[in-house]
C-alpha cells in the first residue's frame, strides 16, 4: 500500500469526491492563493471558478450558503481556514445546519461538509484554539477528527456522502503525517471507533493528532514493558465508546488526552461515559491530559508548557499506573 | 445659509474646492435627513431619485455615496400606473374559486383577471381571519411559545409572493404565517403545527416560527433575526449551479437590516449575480424599537447602494403595486442580472408577539395605520372597480370563517406526539446507533 501524507490523503479525497457535479468547494484563498494548507492547490485550474468558489473573508456567509445549497440538492464543502474563525460561523452550524433536519419534521436534508483545521505553533491567544467539544455538544451535527492519512481519505469521503451536516476536523500539525493508504476509492464509515495499539496495562483513549503523540508515548512506556492499549476515536459525535469501554474493562486503567481545555472539554464526555459504563473495573480515577486553561501565551517557551507533549502523556500513564 | 444659497453658492464657486464639496456633502445629508430635497425641491420621499439626477446634473461628484445607481421608481408613494389601463393583456387563469368565479369576468389593467383578483382578497382574509383565530386559541392556552402575527402585513407577503412561480423558491422569518398561507399551505396543517400535533407541516417539532412545505419550496420560518437570508443567497447559488431559471425570494424586517448577515448575503448575491429577491418588510419597528433608534439609514433600501444593487422602496399595503414591483424584480433576477432589494412599507397592527405590551408605540399611532388598513383598501378598490360586489366578497368572508373553524377542529382531533416521536421523526437523516447508548436515553 502506497505511503502519502495527510494532505495528499485528502486531496485524494477531495479529487474523488468532485467526480459528482453536485460537489463544489466555498471558502477563502482556496483557489488563487493556492490553499493555505496546500490541500487544494491546483483545484481551481483543474474545476474551474464555478465549483474552486474563493469566497470573500466572511465566514458566516461561507457556511449560511453552503447550507442552503445544500438543501436545494448541493454536495457543498465549505472551508473554514481555521477552527478559530468558525465562531463567525456558529450560529449558521447550530441554528440552522443542526436544526433544518429536525426543526422541519425532516422535509429538508443538509448534505454539507465543512473542513476545518485546529493547530498552533506560537499563534498565540486567538489563533490556536480547538472547538472540538463545541461542535460535538450540538444534536444535528456530526463531528469527525481522523487521525491518519487512512482514515483521512475514507471519512472524507463518507462525510460528503453523508445527508447530514459534517464538521471535518483536521490540525495543521498533522498535514505531513504520513501513514499508508490505498491508491482506490474507499469509505470509513462515521461512528466508529477504531483499535490504535493493542496493550493490557492501560487503556489511552484519544483523536486526532494525539493519537500519534499517543504513540509515541507507548513506544517510550513499551521499553520499561509497560503495554498501552490505544484506542482512535475517529467520530465525536455520534460518539462510538464501544472499544474504550471493552478495552477499559480488561485494563481497568484509563487516561484521556484530548488537545483542548480540560473543564467541559472532550476528556470530560470520555471519561464520564468511561465511569458510567466501567464503574466496576475502575482500579484509579481516570486521567486526563489536555491544554493548560490558559489563553495560549506567544512565547515558545510559554507555549510548549501549555500545549500536550509526549513527555506529559507518558507522566499521566506513570501516575494511572502508579 | 439657507439650502438654496447654498446651491446659489456651489453653483456659482464650483464643486473642485474641497471645502465646497463637503458642504456640498452636508447639505444633501441634511436634506435628505429631513425628508426633503432642497435641490430639486420636487420630491416628498427623503432621498429621493428625481432629486438624484438633478444633484447630478448640478454638482457632478459631490453626491453622497449612499444613493442607489439603478432606480425605478420616485418612492413608495407614487400611483399604480396600471389604473385605468382596461386593455391590457388578458392572461388565462385557471384557478377555481365558487365564490370568486361569481364575479364579473372583467380583465384588468395589470393583466388580471376578476378571479385572480378577488383571490388575493381571499388569501389577505384567510391570513387576517387564521391568525385572530390563533390569537384566541393562544389566549386559551391551546397554542403555546411565541405567536407572531402578521396582521396589518398581508399585502405585502400576497401581494409578492403572487409575482412568483411555484418551481421558485421562499424563505421568510419567525413571522412565516402569511407567506405560508400565501403560498397556498393548508391551515389545518398549519393550525395543526401550532397545537403541536403529528399532523403538523413541520410535524409539530417545529411551531409558529418554523412553518415550511418543502414540496411547495416553502422553505420555511427562521428565528434568527438575519440569518437566513444567506441560507436564501445558498438556494440561488445552487439554482444559478444547476442552470435553472428559479428565482429565490426571502423575507425580512427592518430590524434584520443591521446585522453582519444582511452584508453578507447582500455581497455574496451581486458578487455572483444570483437570482435572489430581497425582500425588506419595513414595519417601523425591530420588535419594539423604532427604525430611527436602531438604523443609521432610514431608507432601507439605500443600503443595496454599497454593493451596485438595484433597490426600490414601494408602497407593501397596496397589493398590485407590492406585486407589480415584486413581478418587476424577480423578472430583473430570473433575467441573469443579479438581486435586487424591496423595500415595503407597512405596518404591523398587533404586538410583536403576543406578549409585547407595546410602550413603544401610541394607540392613535396603531390607529392612524389601522385607517389605512391593506385589507379594506383592496375590498374598496374592488367594489370601486366593479370587480366584485359588497356581498360577494362577504360570502367569502364567510367561507374563510368557516375554513378557519375547521382548521381548529382537525388540529383538536389530530394525535398528540409521544417522545417517541423525536426519534421517529429524526435529528438525522441517517442515524447511527450510539454504541453504548447514552445514559438516560
Amino acid at each position: 500500500m502506497p505511503v502519502i501524507t495527510v494532505r495528499e490523503a485528502l486531496r485524494q479525497a477531495l479529487h474523488d469526491v468532485m467526480q459528482d457535479e453536485r460537489v463544489f468547494i466555498i471558502g477563502e484563498d482556496i483557489g488563487h492563493y493556492g490553499s493555505t494548507y496546500g490541500v487544494t492547490a491546483g483545484f481551481l485550474e483543474q474545476y474551474g471558478p464555478e465549483r474552486i468558489r474563493d469566497a470573500p473573508i466572511a465566514e458566516a456567509g461561507i457556511v449560511g450558503l453552503a447550507i442552503g445549497a445544500a438543501m436545494a440538492g448541493m454536495r457543498p464543502i465549505a472551508e473554514i481556514m481555521s477552527v478559530n474563525f468558525s465562531l463567525l460561523a456558529f450560529d449558521m452550524l447550530f441554528n440552522h445546519a443542526a436544526k433544518i433536519y429536525s426543526m422541519f419534521g425532516g422535509q429538508m436534508t443538509v448534505p454539507m461538509v465543512l473542513r476545518t483545521t485546529n493547530g498552533w505553533t506560537q499563534l498565540s491567544a486567538t489563533h490556536s484554539q480547538s472547538f472540538d467539544a463545541y461542535f460535538a455538544h450540538m444534536p444535528g451535527l456530526k463531528v469527525v477528527a481522523p487521525a491518519t492519512p487512512y482514515d483521512m481519505k475514507g471519512l472524507l469521503k463518507a462525510a460528503v456522502e453523508d445527508p447530514d451536516p459534517v464538521v471535518f476536523i483536521e490540525h495543521t500539525l498533522m498535514y505531513t503525517v504520513k501513514g499508508e493508504a490505498p491508491d482506490e476509492s474507499y469509505t470509513v464509515p462515521i461512528g466508529k471507533a477504531r483499535l490504535a495499539r493493542e496493550g493490557r496495562h492501560i487503556t489511552v483513549v484519544t483523536y486526532s493528532r494525539m493519537v500519534h503523540l499517543s504513540q509515541q508515548a507507548a513506544d517510550i512506556l513499551a521499553r520499561e514493558g509497560i503495554e498501552v492499549e490505544i484506542i482512535d476515536l475517529r467520530t465525536l459525535r455520534p460518539l462510538d465508546m464501544s472499544l474504550a469501554i471493552e478495552s477499559f474493562m480488561k485494563t481497568n486503567r484509563a487516561v484521556v488526552v484530548t488537545e483542548d481545555w480540560q473543564s467541559f472539554g472532550t476528556s470530560a464526555e470520555i471519561a464520564a461515559r468511561l465511569y458510567e459504563y466501567g464503574f466496576d473495573y475502575l482500579d484509579a480515577p481516570i486521567t486526563r491530559v489536555n491544554f493548560k486553561e490558559v489563553p495560549m501565551p506567544y512565547s515558545k517557551n510559554l507555549e510548549l508548557q501549555t500545549v500536550i507533549t509526549v513527555d506529559r502523556i507518558v507522566q499521566a500513564i506513570r501516575h494511572a499506573l502508579a | 445659509m439657507p439650502l438654496t444659497g447654498a446651491v446659489r453658492f456651489l453653483r456659482t464657486h464650483g464643486t473642485h474646492n474641497k471645502r465646497v464639496r463637503s458642504f456640498a456633502i452636508a447639505c444633501t445629508v441634511h436634506v435628505a435627513r429631513r425628508g426633503l430635497c432642497a435641490l430639486c425641491r420636487n420630491s416628498r420621499v427623503p432621498g429621493c431619485h428625481v432629486g438624484v439626477q438633478r444633484h447630478n446634473d448640478l454638482l457632478p461628484g459631490v453626491l453622497p455615496s449612499c444613493v442607489p445607481p439603478v432606480v425605478w421608481t420616485d418612492g413608495w408613494r407614487s400611483r399604480r400606473r396600471h389604473e385605468g389601463n382596461n386593455h391590457a393583456m388578458a392572461q388565462q387563469d385557471n384557478r377555481s374559486n365558487d365564490v370568486a368565479a361569481t364575479a364579473p369576468t372583467l380583465v384588468h389593467g395589470a393583466g388580471l383577471d376578476a378571479v385572480t383578483l378577488v383571490d388575493y382578497y381571499r388569501q389577505m382574509v384567510l391570513i387576517r381571519r387564521f391568525e385572530e383565530k390563533c390569537q384566541e386559541m393562544y389566549t386559551r392556552a391551546r397554542i403555546g411559545g411565541f405567536l407572531h402575527l402578521y396582521i396589518g402585513e398581508e399585502a405585502t407577503g400576497v401581494g409578492a409572493i403572487a409575482a412568483l412561480r411555484p418551481e421558485d423558491h421562499i424563505f421568510t422569518h419567525y413571522r412565516d404565517h402569511g407567506h405560508a398561507i400565501a403560498r397556498g399551505l393548508d391551515i389545518n396543517v398549519l393550525m395543526a403545527e401550532l397545537f403541536g400535533k403529528v399532523t403538523g407541516c413541520s410535524k409539530g417539532l417545529g411551531g409558529s416560527m418554523h412553518f415550511a412545505d418543502a414540496s411547495k419550496n416553502f422553505w420555511g420560518g427562521y428565528a434568527i433575526v438575519g440569518s437566513h437570508l444567506l441560507l436564501a443567497v445558498g438556494v440561488a447559488l445552487a439554482m444559478k449551479m444547476q442552470k435553472k431559471d428559479s428565482v429565490v425570494m426571502v423575507f425580512f424586517g427592518d430590524g434584520a437590516t443591521n446585522g453582519g448577515e444582511f452584508y453578507e448575503a447582500l455581497n455574496f448575491a451581486q458578487l455572483w449575480k444570483l437570482p435572489v429577491v430581497f425582500v425588506c418588510e419595513n414595519n417601523l419597528y425591530a420588535m419594539g424599537t423604532p427604525l430611527e433608534v436602531h438604523s443609521a439609514v432610514t431608507e432601507i433600501y439605500r443600503k443595496a447602494c454599497a454593493f451596485d444593487m438595484t433597490a426600490e422602496r414601494v408602497d407593501g399595503n397596496d397589493l398590485l403595486t407590492m406585486r407589480e414591483v415584486s413581478l418587476r424584480a424577480v423578472e430583473h433576477a430570473r433575467s441573469g442580472r443579479g438581486p435586487v432589494l424591496l423595500e415595503a412599507m407597512t405596518y404591523r397592527f398587533r404586538g410583536h408577539s403576543a406578549q409585547d405590551t407595546q410602550k413603544y408605540r401610541t394607540r392613535e399611532d396603531v390607529e392612524r395605520h389601522r385607517s389605512a388598513d391593506p385589507i379594506e383598501r383592496f375590498r374598496t378598490w374592488l367594489i370601486n372597480e366593479g370587480i366584485a360586489s359588497a356581498q360577494q366578497l362577504r360570502a367569502i368572508n364567510d367561507a374563510i370563517d368557516d375554513q378557519v373553524e375547521a382548521s381548529v377542529r382537525f388540529a383538536e382531533d389530530s394525535p398528540e406526539p409521544g417522545y417517541e416521536w423525536i426519534m421517529q421523526a429524526g435529528v438525522y437523516a441517517a442515524p447511527i446507533a450510539v454504541d453504548p447508548p447514552i445514559h438516560g436515553e
